[in-house]
């Protein structure tokens, strides 16, 4: 193996395309000749090219940064596996199914806790990763090394058992008009008041809601169209759930209120006026601003 | 990638760390704007969200694992072990200062924001993730979650456990002291104290063994001590780790075995070295016990620390309870002696130190080689210990009785241990309640010349020495649970010795109220005494650690003690029923309350305030009531916030009548009850006021169950004799009543009666209210004369204890009961004018549609119609009506606003209007389905069943009567007769309907009940002429028909037109032949 280190550099620049300053290609020599020395010594057997591997980094290194410091941040021996497995070696593609796709089979158990779908996933996550698409190249290709491997393939293989579960109908928005017309045959009067403020409510709803700020629309959306508790959205802000349904309410307040104001405006009603027309409509605003938002 | 990040959809490794919460900040910024714009990705998002936080089906992939933020270039120590970053975050910790480190990994300190704390973070070495040791790795952690499930005061908490990549990290409690080896070495220490030390431990170990969990590896080093000299066990089935890595790794550097070298050191706060690895220590665990490093030798997996092995874990058994028990006796005798028991070859165990004979037997016989000869188990053990150790505090209870020369021996033991006695100081308790406040109570209560003084003081004062003596045996009991048996922390006992300091107060507070007691206090006090706070609730120690302590500054807290005391008299007020005095006392605690900030406090004064309230009859109640709950809540004081509920519940159900609310109140206390663990005095009192709302509602088919329940609870609580039972069982009377079973009624109402009578003597307002509603029964049972009887009998002894007239609402609801015995019993005149009395008096104090109102009301129409005063009569049903507006405007609902409508009916009757009759009915009966009223249905749909057929509707008049029937006997039973109302409509639509030996049935026999009653010869007139015109359409009896007739005639002559029954057409029957 001539692991000349100017070749693996010249194969490095071929990858990265574009050029590098003399320093930097000084500084890549021996830290892609311990890089390579790494992988190779993590999976014995040689299986690629290290002139492939070299342009391989190059390509996913970062161009932000001098490439020997870029490249300390990637995951290496990771890469080198991906790179192995998708070029069809069968020890890479077995020490990819232990490492990677095993693990991440047992996060696949949270979804459902069947061995059937477990294999149905795992199967289709490997044709995913390694197989061509029509059009689309093999996942596997994708994997840049910003991350361990074991979790970007954990990460693929929710994506694919998610969208198993998925029903059809989830992804079409409800329409409140099932709703309206529930609401409806319970009360003509309201039912009446619906239809004839509809719009105004709506164009009220649509301003404040766009008045807000992106992570409370966030947080709304998620919080009452797709029902997650605030425990899930505080391990998505990293605060605490108390924190978050504080955000929530004032979120919620806000909207209401602004929707009021817009309501009011609109409707160029007075404050009474107002207050028994929301009195009508209030039970049902949670159920409106869930279908709102859905919409929105 | 052809779209600009922002627009380009999140992949899923990016969902990913979204949902765990680890994305960079470039990716949250992107991600912000994207998921606002893209609705797939907030779906997938929300989908990823969904599955990490869901249960997961198996322990072991149930751990997230947890990925660093930082670059995962995952530089590893020498030791395999990340080197991580102050700040760095790993899952939902973040990571602070270094605490220690050993061979095995590293402690940091960290912050749990989901707790809201400083927690130790232990990262165990790396394993390699092939073959077996993956295995390994989640045979971990299941028993280092086992052991996580271990909760007890002598056990370190382990929060949370899992993996991150090859690592396994531990979340646990951070213990601000050192381990118990350098404890012991830091000074010499008396052998008691060494003993107290492991005592504590060694429960630790039991509770571990009780819960299943083995701890492999018990030694000094495991064994946390805090600034309080609590000892804490540790590690908890870490040593397979060791054992496991050891072997794996033996290719290369020597691998200790044990833990004891590497045993993180969340305790190194206070050492003041975080981040210092500690080569000393590594030395000297295996420094001093070379000889042991056999099992590595031998390649098993034995896992443990050298020396503290049994010898059958050494020779390849598995680790159990005898095993740990072998360890804690190492650990004691190296405690007491220095060094570990020497081998049997050295010349084995000796007593060197002066450790009693019999201490140094018990820890041998752990030491036996023979798991089988060992003690049976670590609770024999200790309980051994405890008893050759400290025998003086084993016998408390000989002592008590032995005399002055052992409680010497006692004390100079105590004085040994430096921890004081927590014998019983009788004295504790002068000047709050001794002998000398019992005889100026005797006297207080005789200078008020109340009828039976003597009797009251004696009921009371027994009352009050029960409680006197059940709170120093309380105070002793949270006494030695700290400082005898160790098994509770002194915050745990501060907690407790609060609590009691204030039940202390509250004693005194109750005697200052008794010895000021007027007449009426007096006849109450044997019940004010039983009214004080239960001291089992100092006992309660989950609940009395969730209030948020008060303030720690001085001047603050201060103030926040002085409102104690003032809210504690205010208390003993509404012990002694003195509504008002409460409501006053308790206003300013309330706004000093506020002032302070002290939610707690605040929560207590406005459900004192409220509950006083709620006592006045005082709808207001239900705003402080719930201002309280609010307080409470926010204090995270769940028992007074379920407390206030419930006395919502009472003022909802009972006083003002809204069902509605009172049952999200019943919900709310329901769920309150649960979330705090349950209690049963709040669990019966929630009981009672539901069942006591469904009677207000007339439910007595869903009151039963319930009342049943509370009986059976209660009986199991206070006793079968207890007062506290009045209440229920009472309930149980009403319903009983409602449903038909008067005779039922009447046995619970005298068992009510007698053990009122027992416990407060006879005159008592609480067994006045049982005469009353004796009388109510036995009206329902037609018994007018015994019920005349009742009521008079009632109001008398409320007027002996409250003077003429007294107490108003009492006595004026006891007069419109005889007012309505008067009118059964034909008095209209007398009738009228108790109810005008009643109506004008409940009319000053109950707001519009309030049901006593309405109530009196509709007795005093029916009053107005048997006089022949229709249009009189109409008026006052239109003032009940819009009463009834008033009410449901205001959410309030009774059955009592069926009856308007009814006595409508009644009115149309008589004047000729069956139509109008039949629609007024169909309105009542409308009215009382929509309430699910049962017990008042079958009454109205009998009057609907009457106008129908009089409106010569017979067939639908037939459907009702049977439904009428129906609903009857499935509230009284199948074969229970109903009563005569019913029995005679039925056999008067049978007539109508040409079926005259059905009607000569039906009516004979509801003729036959009406004359076993007292009712007046006008009552029976229809009745009579019905039975007579089916006789003479059967061919039967004329004679007795012509009597019949005869009967009624007489009846109806002297009355007003429009009367009853037209005279001229009972004069054609009995012209006719």
């Amino acid at each position: 193996m001539a692991n000349v280190p100017s070749e693996l550099v010249a194969a490095f620049r071929g990858g990265a395309a574009r050029p590098f300053s003399s320093d930097e290609e000084a500084g890549l020599a021996p830290v892609l000749a311990e890089v390579l020395a790494r992988c190779e010594q993590a999976w014995p057997g040689a299986w690629l090219p290290s002139g492939d591997f070299a342009a391989h980094l190059g390509r996913h290194t970062p161009a932000d940064a001098p490439p020997a410091q870029s490249l300390a941040t990637l995951c290496c021996e990771d890469l080198y596996l991906a790179l192995a497995a998708v070029e069809g070696h069968r020890a890479a593609l077995e020490a990819l199914d232990a490492t990677a796709l095993v693990p991440a089979g047992r996060a696949v158990r949270r979804v459902e806790d069947s061995n059937a779908f477990v294999d149905e996933v795992l199967q289709l996550t490997r044709l995913r990763l390694l197989v061509e698409d029509g059009t689309r190249v093999p996942r596997l290709k994708e994997y840049a090394g910003r991350g361990s491997l074991r979790r970007w393939a954990e990460a693929v293989a929710l994506g694919v058992a998610l969208s198993l579960k998925r029903k059809p109908d989830r992804t079409t928005p409800l329409d409140d008009a099932v709703i309206a017309a529930d609401l409806g045959a319970a009360d003509p009067e309201l039912e009446h008041i619906r239809h004839r403020y509809r719009p105004a409510f709506r164009a009220a709803f649509a301003e404040s809601l766009a008045a807000l700020s992106p992570r409370d629309r966030n947080l709304l959306r998620l919080g009452l169209v797709q029902g997650l508790g605030v425990e899930s959205l505080g391990a998505l802000h990293q605060v605490h759930a108390s924190t978050v349904s504080r955000w929530m309410a004032k979120a919620r307040s806000t909207l209401l209120e602004q929707t009021r104001e817009g309501l009011a405006r609109r409707l160029a009603l007075n404050t009474s006026q107002l207050e028994s027309l929301l009195r009508v409509l209030d039970g049902n605003l949670d159920v409106s601003i869930a279908s709102l938002l859905k919409e929105g | 990638m052809p779209e600009s990040p922002s627009t380009s959809h999140l992949e899923e490794v990016e969902l990913l760390d979204l949902a765990d919460g680890i994305p960079s900040q470039t990716l949250r910024a992107r991600a912000e704007v994207h998921l606002d714009a893209c609705a797939t990705c907030r779906e997938a998002l929300a989908d990823f969200l969904r599955i990490r936080a869901a249960p997961a089906p198996d322990v072991h992939a149930a751990r997230t694992e947890v990925v660093l933020t930082e670059a995962p270039g995952a530089r590893l120590s020498a030791s395999g072990m990340p080197l991580l970053a102050q700040g760095t975050l790993l899952g939902r910790y973040v990571l602070l200062e270094r605490l220690g480190s050993g061979g095995m990994g590293v402690v940091h300190a960290a912050y749990d924001p989901s707790l809201d704390r400083r927690i130790g973070l232990k990262l165990l070495r790396a394993l390699p993730s092939a073959g077996g040791s993956q295995g390994m790795t989640e045979r971990l952690l299941r028993e280092a979650q086992a052991a996580a499930r271990t909760r007890h005061p002598h056990v370190v908490t382990v929060h949370d456990v899992g993996t991150f990549g090859q690592v396994v990290f531990i979340a646990m409690e951070l213990v601000d002291g050192g381990n118990l080896r350098e404890h012991l070495r830091a000074q010499a220490r008396p052998w008691r104290d060494v003993v107290r030390l492991y005592l504590q431990a060694g429960r630790g170990l039991a509770a571990a063994h009780a819960a299943g969990v083995v701890h492999r590896d018990f030694k000094p080093d495991n064994v946390l001590v805090d600034k309080e000299g609590r000892a804490r066990v540790t590690d908890f089935g870490l040593a397979r780790v060791e054992s496991g890595a050891g072997v794996s790794e033996s290719a290369g550097a020597p691998a200790l075995l044990g833990t004891g070298d590497v045993t993180p050191r969340p305790q190194a706060v206070v050492a003041g070295t975080p981040g210092i690895i500690t080569p000393g220590r590594l030395g000297t665990a295996s420094a001093g016990t070379p000889g042991h490093i056999a099992p590595r030798v031998l390649g098993t997996a034995v896992a443990g620390t050298p020396g503290y092995i049994a010898p059958e874990v050494l020779a390849g058994a598995p680790a159990d309870a005898r095993s740990d028990q072998y360890a804690f006796c190492v650990s004691l005798y190296e405690g007491l002696h220095g060094q570990k028991p020497p081998s049997l070859e050295q010349g084995g165990p000796t007593n060197r130190a002066a450790v009693p004979r019999a201490v140094h037997a018990l820890i041998i016989r752990g030491l036996s080689p023979e798991p089988g000869a060992r003690h049976p188990s670590m609770t024999a053990l200790l309980d051994a210990l405890e008893r050759a150790a400290f025998p003086v505090l084993s016998k408390k209870v000989a002592v008590a009785g032995v005399g002055a020369g052992l409680l010497a021996v006692a004390a100079t033991v105590f004085a040994v241990m430096s921890t004081p006695p927590c014998a019983a100081d009788p004295l504790r308790l002068v000047g709050v309640w001794d002998a000398d406040r019992k005889a100026a109570l005797l006297k207080a209560f005789q200078a008020t010349g109340a009828p039976g003084a003597v009797a009251a003081h004696e009921a009371a004062a027994r009352a009050l020495d029960a409680y006197a003596a059940a709170w120093h045996d309380s105070r002793r009991q949270a006494c030695e649970a700290t400082r005898g048996r160790g098994n509770q922390s002194e915050a745990v006992m501060d907690l407790r010795m609060g609590c009691l300091e204030r039940r202390r107060r509250e004693l005194g507070a109750l005697t200052d109220v008794l010895l000021t007691a007027d007449r009426d206090g007096v006849a109450s006090a044997p019940e004010t005494a039983q009214a004080l706070s239960p001291l089992s609730r100092c006992a309660d120690v989950e609940a009395l650690s969730q209030p948020v302590p008060p303030p720690d500054r001085p001047e603050v807290a201060a103030r926040v003690k002085a409102a104690y005391a003032r809210l504690d008299e205010a208390r003993a007020r509404l012990s002694a029923d003195r509504w008002q005095e409460a409501v006053d006392r308790a206003g300013p605690v309330v706004t000093e309350a506020e002032a302070l900030g002290y939610k707690p406090l605040l929560g207590e004064a406005l459900l004192v305030e409220g509950e006083a309230r709620a006592f006045l009859r005082d709808e207001a109640a239900t705003t402080t009531l719930r201002r309280a709950m609010l307080a409470s809540l926010a204090g995270r004081d769940d028992l007074h916030a379920t407390e206030a509920v419930v006395h919502q519940l009472y003022i909802d159900g009972e006083v003002a009548q809204r069902p509605e609310q009172a049952k999200l109140h019943a919900e709310e206390a329901r769920a309150l009850l649960e979330r705090s663990g349950g209690n049963p005095d709040l669990e019966a009192q929630l009981l009672v006021y539901q069942a006591s709302s469904l009677v207000q509602q007339g439910r007595p088919g869903d009151a039963l169950p319930l009342l049943q329940q509370v009986l059976s609870l209660q009986e199991r609580l206070y006793g079968r004799d207890s007062p506290r039972l009045a209440r229920g069982l009472l309930l149980m009377a009403s319903a009983l009543r409602q449903a038909g079973r008067g005779e039922e009624a009447l046995v619970h109402n005298r068992r009510t009666q007698t053990l009122l009578e027992a416990a407060y003597g006879p005159d008592h307002p609480k067994v006045a209210m049982v005469l009353n509603n004796r009388g109510s029964t036995l009206v329902e049972l037609r018994r007018y004369t015994e019920a005349r009887d009742s009521f008079q009998e009632s109001l008398h002894r409320y007027e002996r204890m409250y003077g003429p007239g007294q107490p108003v609402r009492y006595a004026t609801g006891l007069r419109a009961n005889l007012g309505a015995v008067a009118f059964t019993l034909g008095h209209y005149d007398e009738s009228e004018r108790l109810q005008r009395e009643a109506l004008a008096m409940y009319q000053k104090h109950f707001p519009p549609g309030s049901a006593y109102r309405v109530r009196t009301g509709n007795n005093l129409t029916l009053v107005l119609i048997n006089q022949g005063r229709m249009q009189e009569a109409l008026k006052l049903i239109e003032q009940m009506e819009a009463e009834r507006e008033a009410a449901t405007a205001d959410g309030r609902r009774d059955p009592v606003f069926a009856q308007p409508p009814l006595n409508a009916t009644e009115v149309h009757l008589r004047m000729g209007h069956p139509d109008l009759a039949v629609a007024s009915a169909k309105r009542a009966v409308a009215l009382l389905r929509e309430m699910g009223a049962e017990a008042d249905l079958s009454y109205a749909l009998r009057n609907l069943a009457g106008a129908l057929s009089r409106a010569g509707q017979l067939s639908e008049g037939w459907r009702v009567a049977q439904e009428a029937l129906s609903v009857h006997h499935k509230l009284a039973g199948a074969d229970v007769p109903p009563l005569p109302e019913l029995g005679q409509t039925l056999g008067e639509l049978a007539l109508e309907r040409g079926d005259a030996e059905g009607a000569c049935r039906w009516l004979g026999a509801a003729l036959t009940q009406w004359e076993a009653t007292e009712a007046p010869p006008l009552e029976l007139a229809v009745i009579r002429y019905s039975l007579a015109r089916a006789l003479r359409q059967a061919h039967r009896e004329p004679e007795r028909a012509r009597a019949l007739v005869t009967a009624a005639r007489d009846a109806v002559l002297p009355t007003a037109e429009p009367r009853l029954l037209k005279v001229s057409e009972l004069d054609a029957f009995l012209r006719e032949h």
